[in-house]
């Protein structure tokens, strides 16, 4: 066990001082195909900015360069990692449930990633997290292949269009919940109702993407639906997401973009119980630019099927939420953030979430950020009913890397 | 264990993928390579001394007062100062002359790209009529006229003096005509020192948040292709560029892209010459270029700070390396005439 400890301890000081500060140009996937820093795409990494949403939404080819594009198997092995250790500090007050304190050194999770160009037209972006037993000095992880998808642009589209299939974050997801400059993440995203689906779950299924000429990005998608479903349901989802950005950019950076999605579906209560029940969700956002700060808010509607609703039995669940975030790039490779949120949830479940955030990245170089950051999440259990609100507070400051 | 055990192993292979990877990449820049030349023109002494004669020489044009230097001048990084330049009769050509230093690298010639060759290229601004403006028989009829060219021509191509022995000689002087080891050469071979801080800031910006490389890449810094940048296309009847070459819809408002080496000492900027300084080009490009209907989706606003901006400028700066500055050489003198004659001046 301690050999073991030893090695992994060697090998992560040897892969560390590999790529310390020398090696800053040999980073993830696109940067090391393209000999490029992760700001050609990268606000900050890991959020995007015009440049790299345009390459994503090009099927990871750089625009206008389709025809030198490489394919994974004549270029540098198409495979890097992001991880993030540092010190946490975390309490919950649960009441009714397990609390807890952690402040402990600690390894946040793992993510292997491989992209790239199958052919000129058909690229590839998938995502691994190893499964991690928790432990004092190792955050607890699921094994999953969070995503896997093939992204083919089609030749002589009258608009520029893609098709992605496979496991990928929906467009409906306005702001990227695997790319969120904050650790706390999207509280609205995660947040699921009796059916169990959160708008942060990758789905499998199919994607359509375009750009109109008038600059509106629409967005259609078949998805599988919720975790709930059973082998049997056929997809169950289908979405449309619609934006434009008015000024020039894709409004990650310059430009101000407004989006709106709906989405449709089908859902079992989250144990897989009971009959499919109709679930919808409605969602506004907008992503303004003043300068080097971005301001982001997302509105979001939700109702499911009087069937689902295990709180109020006849009833039909509903509920509402956003977020507003405002990050700002300070001079100095310092970027700040801050994010308020909030869920308002039926009377009867009784769970109203305020979530905020607060924090500052400094980029060590541009792969390596030191994040340090406060978040809060309140559940509201209610003034009158005798029970203290879930409280779930954080304190880190963690080095998140990228190779 | 597991789990240790897994990530030990996998960030040992990553490790080693990482460093297997390291310097490669499809849009590095870097070192120049050496000049290619072409095999049906090898590069000779007396070849280039002829080149250089008549890449000096007056005679080559119409009224025997423009010659390449006029406009490609030594002292002035091998282009000259003036938006666009001035021909015989004095009319005025619509685009910027670029620079001859590193020429030899380039695939294409010509903003537009109109030639593929050195050898083509020297040829066009002498038939051009409101650059040099003389035919190339007439050319070739002049110097055939001149003992010490008809001579030079017997001795490098063994025979009078051609169109094809005239572009062979101008192309092997302009081949010599390369750049030496910049501050960003001496950098990237290990001299930390080369570069000023801001100059490295800038490097990082150019190959980042500035979204340069993708065009400007490789050891010329160019992609040796074409795009729209808009420029001029805000104006009345634009230059189309490479589509009136190509006749293909999707070059239409396309330039060369330049090479960069060198680049701060051949202002002014862009096919036009419409951007005076450097700082001026960064901020065209922080604007995104001018929207038109074929604009390069390269092109997008960059929101860059002030400070980023000058970062950018000293890294383009350190772009600047030494190149031979050539005084014009004697000419051989007319048949009539006793004494050699002064290289690029009027007669």
């Amino acid at each position: 066990m301690k050999g073991l400890r030893l090695a992994a301890s060697l090998a992560v000081l040897t892969f560390l001082l590999a790529l310390w500060p020398s090696r800053v140009g040999a980073i993830p996937v696109f940067a090391r195909k393209y000999g490029f820093r992760c700001t050609m795409c990268h606000v900050q990494f890991p959020k995007l900015n015009d440049f790299g949403q345009a390459f994503r939404d090009n099927g990871y080819r750089v625009m206008d360069k389709e025809a030198e594009e490489q394919t994974a198997f004549e270029t540098p092995a198409p495979v890097a990692l992001r991880t993030s250790a540092g010190y946490n500090h975390e309490t919950v007050d649960n009441p009714g449930g397990e609390p807890a304190d952690v402040r402990a050194l600690q390894l946040n999770g793992l993510d292997l990633l491989s992209a790239g160009l199958f052919s000129e037209r058909t690229g590839f972006f998938a995502i691994y997290t190893p499964e991690i037993n928790g432990s004092r000095s190792v955050v607890a992880q699921d094994g999953r292949l969070e995503m896997a998808n093939l992204v083919y642009s089609v030749r002589n589209a009258p608009t520029p269009l893609t098709i992605r299939a496979g496991r990928f974050e929906p467009a409906y997801v306005a702001f990227s919940a695997k790319r969120t400059l904050t650790v706390a993440p999207y509280d609205i995203y995660d947040f699921t109702g009796p059916e169990g689906f959160a708008l942060s779950d990758t789905q499998t299924g199919i994607e359509l993407a375009s750009v109109l000429p008038s600059r509106i990005k629409l967005t259609a998608g078949w998805v599988n639906g919720t975790d709930s479903q059973t082998a049997s349901d056929s997809p169950s989802g289908l979405y449309l997401r619609g934006s434009k950005t008015f000024g020039r950019g894709e409004g990650q950076v310059v430009g101000q973009r407004l989006g709106a999605f709906a989405y449709f579906g089908r859902s079992r209560l989250a144990d897989g119980s009971g009959d499919q029940h109709d679930i919808r969700r409605l969602g506004v956002d907008a992503s303004l630019n003043f300068g080097q700060t971005n301001l982001m808010a997302q509105y979001i509607w939700g109702e499911d099927d009087a069937g689902l609703n295990i709180y109020d039995p006849g009833q039909r669940y509903k509920f509402s939420g956003g977020f507003v975030e405002v990050n700002h790039a300070l001079p100095g490779d310092l970027l700040g953030f801050a994010r308020w949120g909030w869920v308002n949830t039926p009377t009867e479940q009784n769970q109203d979430r305020k979530a905020w955030t607060v924090g500052l990245r400094y980029y060590l170089e541009m792969n390596v950020a030191l994040h340090l950051e406060y978040a809060k999440l309140k559940a509201d259990r209610g003034a009158d009913d005798g029970v203290s609100d879930f409280e779930d507070k954080l304190w880190t400051v963690r080095a998140d890397f990228a190779f | 264990m597991r789990t240790a055990l897994f990530i030990a192993v996998g960030l040992a292979a990553l490790a080693a993928l990482a460093l297997l990877a390291a310097g490669s990449g499809m849009f590095s820049n870097g070192p120049l390579p050496a000049v290619p030349v072409p095999t049906d023109n090898p590069q000779t002494d007396a070849k280039i001394r002829l080149g250089k004669q008549l890449y000096f020489d007056t005679r080559l044009s119409a009224d025997n007062t423009i010659s390449c230097a006029t406009c490609h001048t030594p002292a002035t990084g091998w282009a000259n100062h003036h938006p666009t330049d001035t021909g015989i009769g004095g009319q005025v050509g619509g685009r910027n002359s670029g620079t001859i230093i590193d020429s030899a690298y380039m695939k294409y010639q010509f903003w537009d790209g109109r030639e593929g060759s050195l050898e083509g290229q020297a040829l066009g601004p002498i038939h051009n009529p409101i650059e040099m403006g003389e035919t190339l028989e007439n050319v070739v009829r002049k110097l055939n006229a001149i003992p010490g060219y008809k001579e030079q021509f017997r001795e490098v191509f063994g025979t009078d003096v051609t169109t094809d022995g005239i572009a062979k000689a101008i192309a092997s002087y302009e081949r010599t005509i390369v750049s030496g080891p910049s501050p960003f050469d001496r950098y990237l071979a290990g001299d930390k020192k080369a570069m000023s801080k801001p100059a490295v800031r800038g490097m990082n910006l150019f190959n980042g948040k500035g979204h340069c490389t993708p065009c400007h890449s490789g050891p010329t810094f160019s992609d040796q292709s074409f795009h729209n940048l808009g420029v001029g296309m805000n104006k009345p009847d634009p230059d189309v560029g490479r589509s009136k070459i190509s006749g293909d819809p999707r070059d239409w408002g396309r330039f060369k892209t330049p090479g960069l080496r060198n680049v701060a000492l051949t202002s002014p900027y862009l096919h036009d010459g419409s951007e005076k300084t450097l700082m001026d080009v960064v901020s065209f490009y922080d604007r995104g270029g001018i929207p038109n209907r074929n604009l390069d989706p390269l092109i997008q606003p960059l929101n860059l700070t002030r400070q980023e901006k000058q970062d950018l400028v000293a890294f383009l700066d350190a772009l600047t390396g030494p190149f031979p500055v050539d005084e014009a050489p004697a000419l051989p003198p007319d048949a009539a005439a006793a004494v050699p004659v002064g290289g690029g001046e009027a007669r």
